[in-house]
């Protein structure tokens, strides 16, 4: 990857790796207090990379559940990376074994936002700039999390901020991937599913099946539309 | 540090794992059937779509529509509508935090 790449890549991945400042610090400290060491912390970061998920594990560890049900919970909790590696290899066709192997570990929420936004809007954005972003970006969670083990309990960021900062992230990103009404309809469909199907089972899992079914109503819809543009050119 | 730790790490480590690569490596020298792709395209909108509301809609785990208690949701209208003008997420972002911060503030 040319230095130009890792540039490009940087600087539109900036504001994941500034959000990540926060959230990160205040993973280390969670993590800190339940026990795990900054080296432990380190290595967490690096092979897990999962931010809600490693709160979840701070979480969990401090009501003494098995390690067994840790790891099951982080699964389901992150099972949503399997619809966003399907959706991005379309873009990374052509790469080596290498490569997907990097840039399955750093897909995240954050980076799979900004990627998809990229490919879909931006006719530059290549594959290596996309493995340059989720590396930064990648990186920017393992030093923050770090120092966050470090700092241990000595500041005091309110949590309802700290945790708004992906929150408003999200909504920003969701905006940008507002492409057409069916797209409009597709959302709506996984805001009122993704509601009441965490009232009723009160499970993370609720955010996959959300989603998978509101993309099938989209799918459903769009070749609806597309019949209809069919017949009405045939006539 | 306990050895349960470490297996946590190591455990959740390939839990995590296993969903990013299987796709990736299943799809690399595959041709993705255009149905799939077509439903694919609605993938990010519909999980972003649920995680804002998964999270917004609810303040300590239960459903609550009370701006005043809820304070997650008059900063989320402002973030949409700032995204919706600026198309920037970082401003929109830093709109956001903002918001909730003199919420948090006033409450």
């Amino acid at each position: 990857m040319t230095k130009k790449e890792w540039l490009i890549g940087f600087k539109k991945i900036i504001h994941v790796m500034l959000s990540y400042i926060p959230l990160g610090l205040a993973c280390g400290i969670a993590l800190h207090k339940v026990g795990y060491s900054p080296l432990s912390v380190i290595i967490m970061s690096f092979l897990v990379f999962a931010g809600a998920g490693q709160f979840m594990i701070a979480q969990l560890t401090a009501v003494g559940a098995s390690p067994i049900s840790i790891i099951a919970t982080i699964f389901f909790l992150n099972i949503r990376h399997l619809l966003m590696s399907s959706g991005l290899i379309q873009y990374l066709k052509g790469k080596s074994s290498g490569f997907y192997l990097i840039y399955a570990q750093t897909i995240v929420d954050e980076t799979f936002g900004t990627n998809i936004i990229q490919f879909t809007t931006n006719p530059k954005w290549t594959p290596n700039k996309a493995l340059a972003a989720n590396i930064w970006a990648h990186l920017s969670w393992i030093i923050s999390s770090f120092c966050g083990s470090l700092i241990g309990q000595k500041v005091d960021v309110p949590l309802t901020v700290v945790n708004y900062v992906l929150v408003a992230m999200f909504i920003a990103m969701l905006v940008e991937q507002l492409l057409s009404k069916v797209h409009l309809i597709a959302a709506l469909s996984a805001a009122i599913l993704a509601i009441l199907l965490k009232i009723i089972i009160r499970n993370n899992i609720s955010i996959v099946i959300a989603a998978v079914v509101a993309s099938t109503i989209g799918l459903i819809l769009s070749s609806k539309i597309g019949e209809l543009d069919n017949t009405q050119k045939n006539k | 540090m306990t050895i349960d730790k470490w297996i946590i790490i190591l455990g959740s480590a390939i839990a995590t794992f296993i969903p990013r690569i299987v796709p990736m490596l299943f799809f690399k020298n595959k041709e993705m059937p255009p149905l799939l792709t077509k439903w694919l395209s609605f993938i990010p909108v519909a999980i972003f779509s649920a995680l804002v509301f998964s999270d917004v809609v609810f303040w300590k785990d239960s459903f609550n529509l009370n701006p005043i208690i809820n304070i997650k949701l008059f900063p989320s209208i402002i973030v949409f509508f700032a995204a919706y003008k600026t198309k920037n997420i970082f401003i929109s972002m830093l709109i956001g935090i903002l918001a909730i911060s003199l919420m948090l503030f006033a409450v």
